[in-house]
């Protein structure tokens, strides 16, 4: 357990998202850009449902039967990227 | 009062509008150039353009536009001002697409099916339509296809074609009519080089290259990669907020995204042929 477990990132509302198999483009519809997201990065973006970090983390370890050692920081810094592109609302995860 | 000259009703993609000027000649041209728009007499709800010339000398602009009569453009100059009269009549039509998608490109028929050729500025959107046309495709628009995502239904626009000059084009437009003016671009009527299309269902998105040296060919493209090639260079295009890029997003994942690479336009034709012919 780490200290941004708790964290609780959630797609912003305002963020369309069109899935396409692995891949997905999200719409900000505040300023009208669009972002593509490959498949690790959609992967957690789906679970950004307002569960926790350590949630995400374990959902993904689940699916992929990789160690969350080896995924958590993947996930963090995913998760920092999107926070970065304003697509998050709720606790951040930065500080990672 | 400045007396004024009537263009002709005209309609793009079912919206009727008429120009009105101030200058016979320009009168002349518009009618001739739009030729391909022009419908038998609308009703008053038909949408007025007014292009008036300010009678200043060059080298001011001297043309001013107003659309039903608000002011949209005080300075155009002499050479410009169809272009964009053009595109107040296809941003008009834009503004009223209401459930369909609107597309930055060309829709050329071939076999009963439509493709469009879309993608930035300057790809070869427009060259390789007034190509295909000329080629026996059927017209359905340049720079601004509209799709609706239920039906994959294209509707014709035949707007003319922005043809470039110096270019590969230059035999066949040479001597018909069309805007001049001795400048880099020329709208020409596409009926003038080949025949125009009714609404036709769509077979496939193509996003041009025009390379210097590689013979053509047809790669596929992923839906995502279509998206964020349609919204990416034309964030404008997402009108109507979320529910238009739903839109969008449903088209793209109903129709197949091609690139094409080409330099020869024949080449092109046939590769795009042999696409279009394909059945899924």
């Amino acid at each position: 357990m780490n200290e941004h477990d708790h964290a609780r990132p959630t797609r912003h509302p305002s963020i369309e998202t069109a899935l396409f198999g692995s891949e997905a483009v999200l719409y900000d519809e505040r300023s009208g850009t669009v972002h593509h997201l490959n498949p690790s990065a959609c992967a957690v973006w789906l679970l950004l449902d307002g569960r926790s970090i350590g949630d995400v983390v374990a959902g993904l370890a689940e699916r992929t039967g990789l160690p969350r050692t080896e995924i958590g920081p993947d996930v963090l810094r995913a998760i920092a990227d999107l926070d970065e592109a304003g697509l998050l609302e709720g606790e951040p995860a930065s500080g990672s | 009062m400045t007396e004024r000259f009537h263009a002709g009703f005209f309609e793009a993609g079912g919206i009727a509008f008429t120009v009105e000027t101030n200058r016979p000649g320009f009168a002349a041209l518009v009618a001739d150039v739009f030729r391909d728009l022009r419908v038998g007499r609308r009703g008053p709800s038909a949408v007025v353009f007014e292009v008036l010339h300010r009678g200043v000398d060059p080298p001011a602009n001297p043309w001013g536009v107003w659309r039903a009569g608000e002011q949209r453009e005080m300075t155009v100059s002499d050479g410009y001002v169809l272009t964009y009269l053009l595109w107040e009549v296809s941003r008009l039509m834009f503004e009223r697409t209401g459930e369909r998608v609107h597309l930055h490109g060309a829709a050329l028929v071939h076999d009963g099916r439509a493709l469009v050729l879309a993608g930035p500025s300057h790809a070869g959107k427009s060259t390789l339509a007034a190509w295909l046309t000329h080629r026996g495709w059927g017209y359905l628009t340049d720079e601004a296809a509209l799709v609706d995502p239920d039906t994959l239904i294209v509707s014709p626009f035949w707007r003319p074609i922005n043809v470039r000059r110096p270019g590969p084009l230059d035999s066949i437009v040479a001597g018909l009519p069309g805007d001049g003016n001795g400048d880099a671009e020329r709208l020409v009527p596409a009926s003038t080089i080949g025949t125009l299309a009714p609404a036709t269902p769509l077979a496939g998105i193509a996003f041009p290259c025009y390379t210097a040296k590689d013979e053509a060919g047809i790669g596929p493209l992923a839906p995502a990669a279509a998206l964020l090639e349609l919204t990416q260079h034309f964030p404008g295009l997402i009108a109507d907020g979320r529910a238009g890029f739903r839109r969008l997003a449903r088209l793209v994942a109903a129709v197949p995204a091609y690139t094409l690479r080409f330099h020869d336009l024949d080449e092109a034709e046939r590769v795009l042929r042999t696409l279009v012919g394909r059945r899924s």
